[in-house]
């Protein structure tokens, strides 16, 4: 074992320690960033908004404010700032004011300056005055401004005054030269114009004076473009000699206005050849003249500037042979309208013949006709020569005789057709025959004819142009020829109508002869136009005319037979026309002609077999159609291919019948009854459907079904009808109006019945229906009601005889105005109409039917 | 003008708040160390204390060990050798203690040192809030002189 040694253990180790960081203080430093940021943004913000505020001021400061030296401050008055303004605001203020206020008085000193050398302009010593009056403007301006803004008043003005001083005196220097240039151009025209008047007057003291003027201008052009003072250019001395050359030239054709006034003789076609001779240039030319112009054509072609004033020369005697042709044509002119005046009057002497010619030629027929009423032809024959030979001189007069030719002819043929119509009263049908005849063949042909009318022919046949008047002799013998045989044949047609007439009245009419049908519908139209059977007029006004189709055994007349075999045709596609034809189809299905006991379908008469059941199907069909009425020519086209195409209709049927089922059990198990009528109703309408596409048989059963319960509805006890009875349906039926909830309208109707005093009769629900719309407790219903429900006194309501309602006949769907008549059941089942009795305004016992309307019982309802 | 002046007094008011609750925000994170600091001066005088302690034990355990030792070598306790080796180990041991307790000591009292400073900081902290809340607020009002 060692000794232990002791050794140096310890060493001293950094005690750690935790420091807090909890982040709160960043946090709060991050918010303050944000707050610097916002500060920042909104700061800048307000600044832009300030400075905006301080110019807008600034700008809306009024001028006056601007020019004016407060005297106080010494500073523009709208320097003073705004109280409000911050620093920014202020700023900007300032700064828009002080740019203003340079602005301004530069403004009002170059004003001042303007109006000053506008004042001075004209005065000699303007320069001076111009220099004073504005010194003291500016001094004025400095008033009592502070410096800064006296220097500005200062430096602007000085810079103006020295400015405007110099550009004063240029001006006036200017102004100078320029008069002394416009005197000398003054002088230099006056001397032209004399120059050329002088020429222009040819003798030789003005020729000579010409030219001691010339020498004038050619010395003062020359004194002022050379001087010492250039007053004139070069371009504008030459100039000004062009003019006094111009002046030569024009004084010369002055001249030949003054030879052509003394030389008659001279044309225009004479200062032509001048111009030739002058264009051509050659001297030689000159001798081809006339003497009187040589002289001055030699003078204009010596012209030291001939060809440069060529033009105007030209233009010059353009204007003398202008002139000179004007005053040739003038008196052109002046002969021509002598003329025409002697020509007009002979024209206006013409249309007065013509004229004329109209109101003698209607005297003339009134004397004409005179004598034709006194049977003087040889009187008229006067008449007509003297009219005649007083055209053929107007005609001589006109130079024309289309004029005359036509009176002639009118007043020929107007005394042929009165002369011919004179002898319609006194011959008969082979007297006018034979009248006709012989004017006809001019004569030529041996009749026996009256005397009278023997001369009245002759007369005619020795006066008439026959090719011009044939025809309307023709025409009019041939009229009362033809009105003697139309009213023997009205005569003759008489008695065929009235045989037809007798047959109505003894109701023997045959329906089926068109002529029987054609008398009928002329005896209900008695005038009408025959368009009234295709208006709604004739359905309107049935009441009044169908009496007589039934009074005379059924016999239609012959529009409305039309109308409805062409809708049987499927070829008419107009609504209303359908519509016409169904209307006409009811009025004569269901009546009862005179002398018969039973209702007869008129149209069986008229119409074939095939056309009246094709008919009835398309009408059943077409009730049972979504679009009603107006499908009726689709269906009609459709079913009537069906009968023209048999076999492949019936390839179609095969597709919907089950093996050995039939169209009969098909429908039978679509409406769970055999009800012939509803049969009758709905076959045709499935026939319809088979025969219009490729439907499948249950989408066909679906539709059927459909349309079915949509248009057979419960009686529920309060309708009848007849037609499906048995089956408790009918598609008048309150519920389709209604749905189950028909007691209000039974309420009302017992209404009407109590308010007509009838006390043993009123309308009543059936249990079923009382059931079905939840008036009795289902358990009742359950309990008593289907016991009793068989044993349903159909005869009575509470006591009382039980009132139904009969839909009449084509009185239309549930959809419409359905006209009912109340009926009662008698003991053996079969229908009666209701009748009560009642005392009428004039005290009178009176039995009538109940009617009723189904708007009527909708109303009831409402209210 | 409305809007943007109403964001001013707010992000003013905003900015003040700021100041506020971050000065107080450093000025409780500074009193959280100062007395960490305290609490870590106790902690390295008792870590002192019990050093010094372990060391003393060693010291003992080990001068036992040595005069056992000494005695089974037949040596006398007085002989001056064995003597003089025993006073070097005591003079080494007890320098150890002492070093280990002025050592405790200084930390601790250095640990109490940062903790004052830290008080300090927190202080200074929280005035420093208060002036620039005043800052913002007069930021605000110089501003609205500016803008207004």
């Amino acid at each position: 074992m060692a000794v232990i040694r002791q050794q140096r253990q310890n060493i001293t180790k950094p005690i750690g320690v935790i420091r807090s960081d909890t982040g709160l203080s960043e946090q709060w430093a991050s918010v303050g960033r944000l707050a610097d940021t916002m500060i920042e943004s909104s700061f800048n913000e307000l600044k832009r908004e300030a400075r905006e505020k301080g110019i807008e001021t600034a700008q809306a400061a009024s001028a006056a404010n601007i020019r004016t030296i407060d005297p106080i401050t010494g500073e523009p008055e709208a320097f003073n700032i705004p109280s409000g303004f911050g620093v920014e605001a202020r700023t900007a203020y300032q700064d828009i004011i002080e740019r203003r206020y340079v602005s301004q008085t530069e403004q009002d000193f170059s004003a001042e300056a303007q109006r000053l050398a506008i004042l001075y302009q004209n005065d000699s010593n303007g320069v001076a005055k111009f220099k004073t009056d504005f010194g003291t403007y500016i001094e004025n301006a400095k008033g009592t401004a502070v410096p800064k803004f006296a220097n500005i008043i200062e430096n602007i003005g000085s810079a103006m005054l020295a400015s405007n001083s110099l550009n004063l005196m240029s001006k006036q220097s200017q102004k100078q030269h320029e008069e002394n240039r416009q005197q000398i151009e003054l002088d230099v025209n006056d001397l032209a114009n004399k120059i050329e008047s002088l020429i222009g007057l040819g003798d030789s003291k003005s020729l000579e004076d010409a030219r001691n003027a010339s020498f004038l201008a050619e010395e003062l052009i020359e004194k002022n473009v050379d001087g010492d003072v250039q007053f004139i250019s070069n371009a504008e001395a030459k100039k000004l000699r062009r003019t006094v050359s111009l002046a030569k030239a024009r004084g010369a054709t002055r001249r030949i206005n003054q030879i052509i006034l003394d030389n008659e003789d001279l044309e225009s076609g004479d200062i032509n050849d001048l111009q030739i001779v002058l264009q051509t240039g050659n001297v030689e030319n000159i001798s081809t003249l006339p003497e009187s112009l040589q002289d001055v054509a030699s003078e204009l072609m010596s012209n030291e500037d001939f060809n440069t004033h060529f033009d105007a020369i030209n233009t010059d005697l353009r204007g003398i042979q202008a002139n000179l042709g004007q005053s040739e044509a003038d008196e052109r002119m002046r002969q021509t309208d002598i003329d025409q005046e002697e020509k007009q009057k002979e024209d206006d002497e013409k249309v007065q013949l013509k004229l004329g010619i109209k109101p003698e030629a209607q005297k003339v027929n009134d004397t004409l006709d005179k004598h034709i009423k006194s049977s003087d032809l040889f009187a008229a024959q006067d008449t007509l020569n003297a009219w005649f030979g007083k055209l053929d001189s107007i005609a001589q007069k006109l130079e024309s005789d289309i004029d005359t030719t036509t009176a002639k002819k009118r007043t020929r043929q107007l005394l042929f057709d009165r002369l011919i119509k004179d002898v319609n009263g006194v011959t008969d049908l082979e007297e006018a025959t034979d009248f006709r005849d012989y004017i006809d063949n001019e004569g030529d042909l041996k009749v026996d004819l009256p005397d009278d009318v023997q001369a009245i022919a002759d007369f005619i046949i020795k006066n008439a142009e026959f090719d011009v008047d044939r025809d309307s002799i023709g025409a009019d013998t041939q009229a009362i020829v033809t009105a003697k045989r139309a009213v023997i044949n009205q005569n003759s047609l008489s008695a065929s109508k009235q045989n037809i007439r007798e047959s109505f009245i003894n109701s023997i009419g045959s329906p089926t002869t068109k002529s029987h049908q054609n008398e009928m519908e002329e005896i209900i139209l008695n005038g009408r136009p025959s368009s009234f059977f295709l208006t709604a007029d004739a359905i309107n006004t049935q009441e009044q005319w169908k009496p007589k189709v039934l009074a005379s055994g059924g016999v239609i007349p012959s529009t409305p037979v039309g109308i409805v075999k062409s809708a049987i045709s499927g070829m008419v596609d107009d609504p209303a026309r359908i519509n016409l034809a169904v209307s006409y189809f009811g009025m004569f299905s269901s009546v009862r002609v005179k002398g018969s006991t039973q209702e007869k379908n008129l149209w069986q008469n008229v119409l074939s077999a095939e056309e009246f059941s094709a008919f009835e199907e398309t009408l059943y069909a077409a009730s049972m159609s979504e679009n009603g009425i107006n499908d009726f020519p689709k269906i009609a086209a459709t079913l009537s291919d069906a009968v023209n195409n048999e076999s492949e209709y019936q390839e179609k049927v095969k597709k919907v019948l089950d093996e050995g089922e039939t169209l009969e059990g098909l429908l039978q198990g679509i409406v769970g009854t055999n009800n012939a009528n509803v049969f009758l109703e709905m076959n045709s309408y499935l026939k319809y459907k088979i025969a219009s596409g490729n439907k499948d048989k249950d989408t066909i059963i679906s539709d059927m079904t459909r349309y079915y319960e949509q248009h057979y509805h419960d009686t529920q006890g309060v309708v009848i009808d007849p037609a499906f009875g048995p089956v408790g349906k009918s598609r008048q039926a309150l519920s389709g109006v209604f749905g189950d909830n028909v007691l209000p309208a039974v309420n009302y109707l017992n209404k009407v019945v109590a308010d007509l005093g009838i006390k043993d009769a009123r309308f009543g629900l059936s249990y079923k229906a009382l059931a079905r719309e939840q008036l009795m407790p289902r358990d009742t219903y359950q309990n008593v009601i289907e016991e009793e429900i068989g044993t349903e006194d159909i005869q009575t309501v509470k006591g009382k005889t039980r009132l139904q309602l009969q839909p009449m006949r084509y009185s239309g769907t549930v959809a419409e105005n359905v006209q009912y008549m109340a009926v009662v059941l008698d003991k053996d089942g079969g229908l009666e109409p209701f009748t009560y009795t009642y005392v009428d305004d004039k005290g009178r016992t009176v039995t009538d039917f109940l009617y009723v309307y189904l708007d009527d019982i909708k109303r009831g309802v409402a209210r | 003008m409305a809007i943007p002046l109403g964001i001013q007094i707010a992000a003013t008011g905003l900015s003040m708040l700021s100041s506020l609750q971050q000065g107080k925000a450093l000025k409780r994170e500074a009193a959280f160390n100062r007395d960490q600091y305290k609490q870590q001066a106790m902690q390295q005088e008792i870590a002192g204390l019990e050093r010094a302690n372990i060391r003393t034990q060693q010291y003992r355990t080990a001068e036992s060990a040595n005069q056992s030792f000494q005695a089974f070598l037949n040596r006398d306790t007085s002989d001056m050798s064995l003597r003089s080796f025993m006073n070097r180990q005591k003079e080494i041991a007890f320098s150890d203690i002492s070093a280990i307790e002025s050592g405790a000591l200084q930390e601790a009292s250095q640990s109490r040192t940062l903790g004052q400073m830290e008080s300090f900081k927190g202080q200074t902290a929280i005035r420093t809030s208060y002036l620039n809340a005043a800052s913002s607020l007069a930021s605000g009002i110089y501003r609205y002189h500016i803008y207004k």
